[in-house]
């Protein structure tokens, strides 16, 4: 079957005054009807700009983007319309991404108007029932945006995403300023809608563990490649790529579980000023000769498990020592 | 020998002046003490007072906002009400202080050297030349390569992850007896935190330190004690192991059930219902009812904080794990 997003050795490129930033270097992702990938990756891996290309909102140098098959690399305005209604997004801020002169009922009822779906008294009633399906009370409509904490901004927002039950939402950071009480509160809002309306989810992010409790498959970014992908389970069990394995142990747990920690050296490069050959290997615990001259290409490496990496596997996630112990080994 | 607390905060409160003439308390009454080698974590949510506390303890609370009561102990000395020319001696010297932001918590128009040679010569007598030394070693010992060189650069030419370990060289440069950090990692990347986390831990335990973070996991992984605040109060103290393995008060459970975890069976996240309450609200009834599953008549009087005689305390009616008879709602 055909996915719903298919992006293929997605190029972009920034000029700055310090020279050319490599923002996506042959990006490939795909995005299957009804199901949540997770995108993942630190400052500088390119996360958000892949989500601002496959909206579109930023033009790809090269390679292509096919939307239930059709080709929107490089869809003019008008004839990226009907593509729209089926692609949307929710942003990081809410504070910043609702306009604050504007009602939740005109906000959530925008896209509806956009296009031209409906009667004003259908907008209506379908404006209530999508403040109904994200929770918020029934005179939000009324209301301005500021008369909202930030949880139930995100849900003004997740309500103008689905108007028009679109195919696919593209969520960058969804969660990510919002309280921890409620981020979880959004979190099970997403998995309730997807339930209910099929929607795909993209769901760019920081945190590992978050995307793992939403996501089918994860994919990992480092400095404007995809570094591994891999269903949500196995790439939490079975990281094959080193630096999987090091976001994975740095991830901040609250278990006790054993698990001891593997630091990372040094800083992630500059995209602008990107290492040869693989572009983890000034920073990869197991890297050989190889890994500074040649750039490993992302292989399949079993069924639906993709990495780049010439040593696959080798690094494992520290799991032996107890936390405690190496608390202590450092205190003395 | 009796152990003097290095830091002690006695019952304080901080008030702002609020729209209509009165008062609102921001932090309501919060005890707190800090031992040699223990690094204590302040878990809070936004609005929970926890940034307050931090500033209070280093005399910086924002005008229009005051301590209205209590006291702040610095190895034995009250801070509150002393004049700002004392306090600033106290301050980078005796408490290092490191903030989220290195960018506001270091003067960005300064070089890296001058501001902690600086640092240097307002508490220590020594040479021009003997504060760059101190420096330069302070910038090694947080391990920020080319330290010599690094003395003429400034915060902005720093990556996000050496800028945080030039404001903890700072914060360390006159050896303190205290660190408070406030959400040292919550602007960096995972993979940086887990760096700057090493170094937080291998240093405040030389001294002792509180971590304020919104991050339960944050504060797992270094702090020995945890403090839990809402709405400017303590709900739960006690061993960070302890507190997280059998937390008492439901608004602790309720943000260890809402965090993700890596667990192959996904089991939905359990949310805390409602929002965190405004700093305004009401304190008579316990702060966390509306929101709380296990709400009872005798939560419409505010619960005080109290100690289980064994290192832990607790400020609920009916403290999860108590006998269930005195659970009963």
């Amino acid at each position: 079957m055909t996915p719903l997003l298919q992006a293929r050795d997605l190029e972009v490129r920034f000029d700055t005054p310090k020279g050319t930033l490599h923002a996506l270097d042959g990006v490939s992702i795909a995005v299957a009807r009804g199901e949540t990938v997770g995108l993942v990756g630190e400052s500088g891996s390119g996360k958000s700009t892949l989500a601002m290309t496959l909206m579109r909102a930023i033009d790809p140098d090269g390679g292509r983007i096919l939307f239930d098959g059709q080709d929107i690399t490089h869809l003019k305005p008008k004839a990226l319309k009907p593509v729209r209604r089926r692609l949307q997004m929710i942003f990081q801020d809410p504070y910043a991404s609702l306009d604050p002169r504007m009602t939740v009922g005109r906000i959530i009822a925008e896209p509806l108007k956009a296009h031209k779906t409906s009667s004003r008294a259908e907008i209506a009633a379908r404006v209530a029932a999508l403040i109904d399906a994200v929770g918020l009370p029934p005179d939000a409509a009324e209301r301005l945006p500021a008369q909202f904490s930030g949880g139930q901004r995100q849900r003004i927002a997740i309500a103008r995403a689905i108007a028009l039950e679109p195919n696919l939402v593209i969520a960058d950071e969804p969660v990510s300023a919002l309280d921890v009480s409620i981020q979880a509160q959004i979190v099970n809002l997403l998995r309730d809608i997807q339930e209910r309306l099929g929607i795909a989810y993209l769901v760019v992010a920081h945190d590992l563990a978050l995307v793992h409790q939403i996501a089918n498959r994860i994919v990992v970014m480092y400095l404007g490649r995809v570094v591994e992908e891999a269903s949500a389970d196995d790439l939490i069990d079975a990281p094959q790529h080193p630096y999987t394995v090091a976001l994975l142990s740095a991830q901040p747990t609250t278990d006790q579980d054993g698990r001891s920690r593997l630091v990372l050296k040094g800083d992630p490069p500059s995209p602008i000023d990107r290492p040869s050959g693989c572009p983890f290997h000034p920073r990869c615990p197991i890297a050989r000769a190889r890994c500074a001259t040649e750039a490993p290409s992302l292989t399949e490496v079993s069924d639906g498990k993709r990495v780049a990496c010439f040593y696959p596997g080798e690094l494992a996630v520290p799991w032996d020592q107890p936390v405690q112990e190496q608390k202590r080994e450092i205190a003395q | 020998m009796a152990d003097t607390a290095l830091l002690q905060i006695e019952d304080l409160k901080i008030g702002f002046p609020a729209r209509d003439g009165g008062e609102v308390t921001i932090v309501d009454g919060v005890s707190l003490s800090v031992n040699h080698g223990e690094i204590v974590g302040l878990v809070g949510e936004s609005g929970s007072g926890k940034s307050m506390l931090a500033l209070a303890s280093m005399g910086l609370v924002p005008r229009p906002g005051r301590i209205t009561a209590g006291s702040v102990k610095l190895l034995g000395e009250e801070t509150v009400g002393l004049p700002d020319r004392r306090m600033q001696d106290l301050r980078g010297g005796t408490i290092g202080m490191v903030f989220q932001d290195p960018m506001t918590g270091l003067n960005p128009v300064r070089t890296i050297g001058s501001l902690l040679s600086e640092s240097v010569r307002r508490h220590q007598r020594v040479s021009r030349d003997r504060a760059l030394e101190i420096a330069e070693a302070a910038l090694t010992s947080v391990g920020i390569p080319a330290a010599h060189e690094r003395l003429s650069v400034y915060p902005h030419q720093l990556s996000g992850g050496l800028r945080q370990r030039a404001m903890i060289a700072l914060a360390l440069v006159n050896d303190p007896a205290v660190i408070i950090a406030d959400e040292p990692t919550t602007a960096l990347d995972t993979t940086i935190q887990a760096q700057i986390l090493d170094l937080l831990r291998a240093k405040l335990v030389a001294a002792g330190g509180i971590l304020i973070t919104h991050d339960l996991g944050v504060a797992a992984e270094i702090c020995d004690r945890l403090a839990v605040i809402y709405h400017g109060r303590l709900v739960e103290t006690g061993p960070t192991a302890d507190l997280l393995a059998a937390p008492r008060h439901p608004y602790t459970e309720g943000l260890l059930r809402a965090i993700p975890r890596f667990d192959r069976h996904r089991p939905r996240l359990v949310p805390i219902p409602g929002q965190p309450p405004a700093p305004s609200m009401d304190r008579g009834a316990c702060s966390f009812r509306p929101r709380c599953d296990y709400a009872m008549d005798a939560c419409a009087k505010a619960p005080a904080l109290t100690p289980d005689g064994a290192g832990r305390s607790v400020a609920c009616w009916a403290p999860i794990g108590a006998p269930v008879l005195e659970r009963r709602a």
